[in-house]
C-alpha cells in the first residue's frame, strides 16, 4: 500500500499530472533551451536536481517555518540551491552552461519549483516531497526532451549533435527547417502534445469558457 | 457589413467565398501572364539554361515556345507553372479539410478553396512543392481549422501560410538560376533593387511606371499586378464585401509615412523612395485587398477599420526602411495588424459605451 503510493507520487506527475502540459508552468525556459537536445537535457538534469533537494529542504522545515514568511524562506532555499548548481555547471561543464545562459539562474522563477514547494512541500514527509520533486522534474524533462528532440531534429537535421540528415548546403537532401530553430515552434510543439495527451486522457479536458449561441429558430 | 441577400452561390459566408474568388480571377489571369513572361522572357536571353523542374518541362512539351513569344505562350508556360502548384495546394488543402470534418462530424468547409489560391498567388514562381505542402497545410490547420473553421478565424489563414513558409525557409535553395531574381519569398527584389540604387537601379531593370502597374516586372506571382488587383478591389467594394475605409486608410497610411519618411530621410536609400512606389512595388496592393480586408479578420468597427488600415499602411512602410532583410515587409505588416485587430475594435467599442454612458450622467 505504501510502496504503491509513494509509486503513484514519482509517477503521477509524468502525464496526469504534468506541471507543463496540464498546468502549463515553466514555459519560458521550455522555449529557450530546446532549440537542441544536449540543452534540453541538461537543463532538465538541472531541474530534477533543484526540484528535489527544494522539496526535500522545504519538507524538512515546514513545521518551524512561520506562515507569514513562509515565500520568503522557500525562495532563499531555491535560489541558494541553484546557484549552487550553476557553479557546479560552471566548473564542470563551462561550455554547456554558457549555451544554457541565464536560463539555469532562471530556474529559480520556475514556477514549478516554487509551486511544488508550496503546495506539496509545505504539507507533507520528507521522502514523500523529495519523490514528488523528483516526480515533476521528469515530466518537466518528458517534454522538454520531446519538445528539444524534434526541434534539433527537423531544424538542423541532427541529434545529439550528430548529423543524421545531410543539409542541402552540404550537398544532402535535406533543408533545415529555420522555423524549428525560433521560439514559435515550441509553442507549436508544445500545443500538439498538450492536444495529443487530452485526446488520450479526456478528463484533463478543460471545460469551454463561454459556447456559441445555438442559432435561434427563424434568424438568419 | 451588409450583403444584399440572395440566393445560391452568392449568399451567406458561402456568398463571401464565391465573390472573392470571382475577383481574385483578374489577378490570377496577370498572374499566369506574367509567370509564363517572366520564364520565357529568361529563356531567350540565357537560352541554354533550360529549367529543369517538372513545371519547365511542362511548359516546354506544351510548345510554350520563346523565340518571339506572344499571350498564347505567355499563357501556356503561366499555367505549365502556376496549375501544379495551386493544383498541389488544393488537394492538400481539401485533403486536410475533409479529414477534419470526418473527425468532427461536420460538412465538409469551403474556405480552403480560397486560402489555397490567395496562398498560391503570394509564391513565387520557383516555389519548390514540398514548401507548398507545408504551408498550406499550416494555413488550414493552424490558420482555420483550429479556431473552428471557416468564418471563426481571426487571421487570414493564407498570410499564416506564407508568413510560416517565409520564416521556415528564408532562401529557396537549389532554386534554378534562370529564377534569379524571382526565387525569394521576401516578396519584392525591385524594392531592394530601389534600396541599393534608387530609380536608376529600376530604370536599369526595366521597371517604370507603367510596367509595375500592369505588372510585367518579376515578383510572387499574384502579387505584380496592381491594374489586375483594382479590378478585383472594384468588383469588391461594389458588392462591399470589403470595407472601403480599411482599403482607404491603408494607403493613407502608406502615403503618409512615406512622405515622412522622404522628408526626413537622408535622401537617399530606402528612406528615399516615394511613396507612389511603394504603392505599385511589391505585394501591397494585392495584400492590402484581399489579405488585409479578409471580412472575418479584420476590425468591424468603422473607427478601428481606420486605425488598422493606417497601421498597416505605416507598418509596411516602417519596415521596408529600416530592415533590408525584409523589402516587401507586407506579410509581417499584415499579420501584426490582423492580430491586433480585436484589441482595436474592443477599444473602440469600450470609448463608445463610455461616451454614451457620459451623456447621461
Amino acid at each position: 500500500m505504501m510502496k504503491d503510493s509513494y509509486w503513484k507520487i514519482l509517477t503521477r506527475p509524468l502525464i496526469d499530472e504534468n506541471p507543463l502540459t496540464l498546468q502549463i508552468l515553466g514555459i519560458c525556459s521550455a522555449l529557450a533551451v530546446t532549440t537542441s537536445l544536449d540543452t534540453a537535457l541538461l537543463m532538465s538534469l538541472v531541474v530534477v536536481c533543484v526540484l528535489a533537494l527544494g522539496n526535500g529542504s522545504v519538507s524538512l522545515i515546514r513545521r518551524q517555518l512561520p506562515h507569514s514568511v513562509r515565500i520568503i524562506v522557500q525562495i532563499t532555499i531555491i535560489a541558494s540551491l541553484v546557484i549552487v548548481v550553476d557553479q557546479i555547471l560552471q566548473a564542470y561543464a563551462f561550455e554547456m552552461s554558457k549555451r544554457l545562459s541565464v536560463f539555469v539562474g532562471l530556474v529559480i522563477t520556475n514556477c514549478i519549483v516554487l509551486g511544488r514547494a508550496q503546495s506539496y512541500a509545505m504539507h507533507n514527509g520528507f521522502f514523500a516531497s523529495v519523490l514528488d520533486g523528483i516526480g515533476n522534474g521528469l515530466g518537466y524533462s518528458l517534454i522538454l526532451i520531446i519538445v528539444g528532440a524534434i526541434r534539433e531534429f527537423f531544424g538542423k537535421g541532427s541529434l545529439l549533435n550528430v548529423q543524421i540528415l545531410v543539409p542541402v548546403s552540404e550537398g544532402g537532401a535535406f533543408e533545415p527547417l529555420h522555423l524549428m530553430l525560433l521560439p514559435p515552434s515550441a509553442f507549436f510543439i508544445i500545443g500538439g502534445l498538450i492536444w495529443f495527451i487530452r485526446r488520450k486522457r479526456p478528463q484533463q479536458v478543460e471545460q469551454p469558457e463561454f459556447s456559441l449561441r445555438a442559432r435561434e429558430q427563424g434568424s438568419k | 457589413m451588409s450583403i444584399k441577400r440572395s440566393s445560391g452561390f452568392f449568399d451567406g459566408y458561402r456568398g463571401l467565398l464565391g465573390l472573392r474568388l470571382l475577383a481574385l480571377l483578374p489577378v490570377t489571369v496577370a498572374a499566369l501572364l506574367n509567370t509564363g513572361y517572366q520564364y520565357l522572357t529568361r529563356l531567350v536571353s540565357n537560352p541554354d539554361s533550360v529549367g529543369d523542374d517538372v513545371r519547365s518541362r511542362i511548359a516546354r512539351a506544351l510548345g510554350a515556345g520563346y523565340a518571339d513569344a506572344g499571350v498564347y505562350d505567355w499563357l501556356v508556360a503561366g499555367l505549365a507553372h502556376m496549375l501544379p502548384m495551386l493544383a498541389l495546394a488544393l488537394v492538400i488543402g481539401g485533403l486536410w479539410e475533409w479529414l477534419i470534418a470526418r473527425g468532427r462530424g461536420q460538412p465538409m468547409a469551403r474556405g480552403f478553396v480560397l486560402t489555397a489560391l490567395l496562398f498560391t498567388l503570394l509564391l513565387p514562381g520557383a516555389a519548390p512543392f514540398y514548401h507548398i505542402v507545408f504551408g498550406i497545410s499550416f494555413a488550414v490547420l493552424l490558420g482555420s481549422a483550429i479556431f473552428g473553421g471557416d468564418g471563426r478565424t481571426f487571421l487570414s489563414p493564407a498570410l499564416l501560410g506564407i508568413a510560416i513558409v517565409q520564416v521556415s525557409f528564408p532562401n529557396i535553395s537549389g532554386a534554378h538560376p534562370l529564377w534569379e531574381g524571382l526565387a525569394g519569398y521576401a516578396g519584392s527584389n525591385a524594392i531592394a533593387l530601389f534600396h541599393r540604387g534608387g530609380e536608376a537601379a529600376l530604370a536599369g531593370a526595366g521597371i517604370d511606371l507603367g510596367s509595375a502597374f500592369i505588372g510585367s516586372v518579376a515578383g510572387s506571382m499574384g502579387t505584380t499586378s496592381v491594374l489586375a488587383v483594382v479590378i478585383g478591389a472594384a468588383m469588391l467594394l461594389v458588392t462591399r464585401v470589403i470595407a472601403w475605409r480599411l482599403l482607404l486608410a491603408q494607403v493613407i497610411g502608406l502615403i503618409v509615412v512615406a512622405t515622412l519618411c522622404n522628408l526626413l530621410g537622408e535622401g537617399s536609400g530606402a528612406s528615399a523612395m516615394p511613396g507612389y512606389w511603394h504603392l505599385l512595388l511589391g505585394s501591397f496592393a494585392f495584400g492590402a485587398v484581399f489579405l488585409a480586408c479578409d471580412p472575418v479578420a479584420s476590425c468591424c468597427t468603422n473607427p478601428g477599420r481606420w486605425i488598422q488600415g493606417f497601421l498597416i499602411g505605416a507598418l509596411v512602410v516602417l519596415i521596408r526602411v529600416v530592415n533590408a532583410n525584409h523589402p516587401d515587409a507586407v506579410i509581417p505588416a499584415m499579420l501584426l495588424a490582423s492580430i491586433l485587430a480585436p484589441l482595436i475594435d474592443h477599444a473602440v467599442i469600450a470609448s463608445n459605451i463610455r461616451q454614451r454612458a457620459g451623456r447621461h450622467v
